[in-house]
């Protein structure tokens, strides 16, 4: 067994015998510190080799660690795997990247699922569902207005009556604001046309900055009649919806 | 003097424990001021860390006053222990360590009093004004930045005190302890300043603020508080038991990576968050390389207690430094373990990083720093402690309070990880399943305020200097009726 240190001084007592509690010389004061063991020192042993191996095992595991998951060391290469800009790491990294609405329209739908529902079914009483919802089907145009400047007060969804409250998303920006509505319209069971950035750009200047609708307001809307150049092209987008429906599960 | 002299041709030891006398003498009003306003926040925390925790099980609980809602009393509960109760309590133990180490009297002690009035005052008006709803909602720098800055300014004076008293100390030997001291003295006041300076100024956006409060976050446990915990038990450790340490070489090891490692650790907090991919793996990298230091410094400890555990039955101040080296290893493996990003996805935004985040500054920190106190503040007030079964009450309330806490919590983060990632499951059914475990967090909490207010009692009875004069130490159970051997070595056992 390893004995106490010395502390350089020679002439100390052993350990064992150091305490001398009958000693009358000592002031009563220091007997707290005259118990005490000498100020601790450290021994001589060697690292345990079991130790110095683990060592260099752990070393070698976080070199590769790190080589496996650098990203590349690319700025612009973000974690996760529903990052929603595509790498590029194949291609050259100047080309534009290309953004799919549908991973950036899950992502924006972040800020809804506390309320809407991970699987856009509201809760029961609260906050109506997205999932099959008329309105969501309805006139994309009104839905961006709901979108940008929120809700409040009744509204009847799917046969149900809901009273609450939604906040307008106005600060988002037009393109993530439609690749929002794109996404619930073409998740769950929804199977309806894409919205594009211009439906929103639109509704945006229209209606400014306002507080929130209520129900009477949208039904007393007077919006005009849908441009045919519009509908055409809605056309080929909601084709492709299937593709980046396919894209989603995976 | 002469007297004294005297005495030391006879009796070598006595000038020894007449120098360590004097030190003491020297830290006494310093350091009593650090700890006793240190136990005074670790009361008001509990309060305010009670209040949070009922909130989460009965939300209408003292809902009506703005004062008191949830986002305001977390973060004063968190500020009030980390800037309140773990910072005072360390820095006492620090000035007292570092005079006894250097073997220097404690010099600057007005200005280190006002230094504490002051960290006092600017901390209670952090906590009065997060209160108020002038937090920064930035974790662990919730205080506005204005008093950042003026608390920051008590470190400089640590730095240099730091530094000047290894520069006039009387032993040449540097010891562990010494370094982690001067360690912390150093890195933390660069964490804070630098972090305070990179999230308010208005040059910093986005990013680049939640990958510096990460950075700043991690660092407060790591390159602070764990620093003084680690001095803390690498002294009491081989003082109480009689012993060294069991190896230099394993303590430059620790030193040097835990000083290399820690920094890199914050951004595992960041996983799955909009920074560039290779920040996040370096900060996982860095908490995976932890487990080295961790280990070391285990073994170190592990094998200078070896064949002295039954110590642990009278030592209080071993028993609290033993149970918090011990939670140091636990806390440290599963921090590099949470690091790993195929389990941070299920314990990420769960009860598990709070269970994770009390094991290391509770578990940990707190115990040693209870360790500490009750073998310091006898020196300092020549008095022992006034009674021993307090002392019993505060260790088991503590202990059975924290591991309660952590296994509860970190059983319902986990399910509640898991149940979250599978998008079947309604919210409100998640949170249901929680509730039970929020009521032992309460219990828990309840059971941790018996042990502070223990503990309190103890302290402000140290303080009147109503314990018994200086003759044996105040064990946890007496030594004289056992049949310890070697007899002789257990009569002088250090309180």
């Amino acid at each position: 067994m390893t004995e106490p240190e010395q502390s350089g001084n020679m002439h100390a007592l052993n350990p064992f015998e150091q305490e001398n509690r009958e000693s009358t010389d000592v002031p009563e004061l220091h007997r707290a510190v005259l118990r005490e063991q000498f100020e601790p020192s450290e021994g001589e042993q060697r690292a345990p080799l079991l130790l110095l191996l683990g060592i260099i095992a752990m070393a070698m595991f976080g070199g590769w660690y790190l080589s496996a998951y650098d990203g590349d060391f690319d700025p612009h290469n973000y974690d996760g795997p529903d990052a929603f800009t595509s790498t590029g790491r194949e291609t050259d990294n100047r080309t534009p990247k290309v953004i799919d609405p549908m991973l950036l329209g899950k992502r924006i739908y972040n800020n809804c699922l506390s309320c809407h529902q991970p699987n856009g079914e509201g809760l029961p009483g609260k906050y109506p569902p997205l999932n099959q919802s008329e309105w969501v089907a309805g006139d994309d145009r009104i839905l961006a207005r709901i979108l940008l400047s929120g809700l409040t007060g009744p509204i009847t969804v799917k046969d149900k009556r809901f009273n609450g409250q939604m906040p307008g998303w106005g600060q988002l920006s037009d393109r993530d604001l439609a690749a929002l509505l794109t996404y619930v319209r073409a998740s769950w069971e929804n199977e309806f046309p894409a919205v594009s950035e211009s439906t929103i750009t639109e509704a945006r200047s229209e209606i400014g900055t306002r507080e929130a609708w209520t129900l009477e307001e949208l039904k007393s809307l007077k919006l005009p009649a849908k441009a045919k150049s519009d509908q055409d092209h809605a056309e080929p987008e909601a084709s492709s919806k299937q593709d980046q429906n396919r894209e989603l599960k995976k | 003097m002469n007297s004294e002299d005297n005495v030391s041709v006879t009796h070598p030891r006595t000038t020894d424990a007449q120098r360590r006398f004097e030190i003491d003498r020297s830290c006494r009003e310093v350091v009593v001021f650090w700890y006793v306003s240190a136990v005074c926040w670790l009361l008001f925390g509990s309060l305010l860390a009670m209040i949070a925790s009922i909130k989460m099980h009965t939300p209408g609980f003292l809902a009506d006053a703005a004062w008191l809602t949830f986002g305001r009393v977390r973060p004063a509960h968190l500020n009030a222990m980390i800037y309140g109760w773990a910072s005072m309590s360390g820095v006492g133990t620090l000035l007292w360590l570092m005079a006894r180490l250097s073997k220097i009297k404690l010099p600057w002690r007005e200005m280190l009093l006002i230094a504490g009035i002051y960290w006092n005052v600017f901390v209670a008006i952090g906590i009065w004004q997060i209160l108020a709803g002038n937090g920064t909602s930035i974790e662990w720098l919730e205080f506005p930045w204005w008093i950042s800055i003026a608390l920051g300014a008590v470190f400089a004076i640590l730095i240099v005190l730091a530094v000047k008293m290894l520069t006039t100390r009387r032993e040449k030997h540097l010891y562990v302890s010494q370094w982690y001291l001067l360690g912390a003295t150093i890195w933390f006041p660069f964490l804070y300043i630098t972090a305070t300076v990179l999230i308010h100024s208005p040059a910093a956006i986005g990013v680049a603020k939640g990958t510096t409060n990460w950075w700043f976050a991690h660092n407060v446990l790591g390159l602070w508080l764990t620093p003084i915990g680690l001095a803390s038990a690498y002294y009491m450790i081989p003082k109480v038991i009689g012993r060294p340490i069991y190896s230099y070489a394993l303590s430059i090891l620790g030193f040097w990576t835990l000083a290399l490692f820690y920094n890199w650790a914050g951004t595992h907090h960041l996983i799955g968050g909009p920074l560039p991919a290779w920040v996040i793996t370096v900060g996982t990298v860095g908490s995976l390389m932890m487990f080295v230091p961790v280990i070391t410094v285990a073994v170190n400890h592990h094998m200078t207690m070896v064949s002295h555990f039954k110590k642990l039955k009278f030592s209080p101040t071993l028993r609290f430094t033993v149970f918090g080296a011990m939670a140091y290893t636990v806390v440290s493996v599963q921090g590099s373990l949470t690091a790993l990003r195929t389990v941070n996805l299920t314990g990420h935004f769960t009860h598990y990083t709070i269970a994770h985040a009390h094991l290391g500054v509770y578990a940990f920190y707190s115990m040693v720093a209870y360790g500490a106190m009750y073998y310091i503040m006898p020196r300092l007030i020549e008095r022992e402690w006034y009674s021993s079964n307090l002392i019993k009450v505060h260790f088991w309330c503590t202990a059975v309070g924290i591991t309660m806490y952590w296994v509860g919590l970190t059983w319902a983060g986990w399910f509640q990880g898991m149940m979250m990632n599978n998008p079947d499951i309604p919210f409100l059914d998640i949170v249901r399943y929680t509730i039970p475990f929020l009521w032992s967090r309460s219990i828990a909490g309840i059971l941790m305020t018996i042990g502070h207010l223990a503990f309190a009692i103890l302290v402000f009875r140290m303080v009147r200097r109503d314990g018994a004069w200086l003759v044996e130490p105040t064990l946890l159970r007496s030594i004289k009726n056992q049949q310890m051997e070697p007899a002789p070595r257990l009569e002088g056992a250090d309180l």
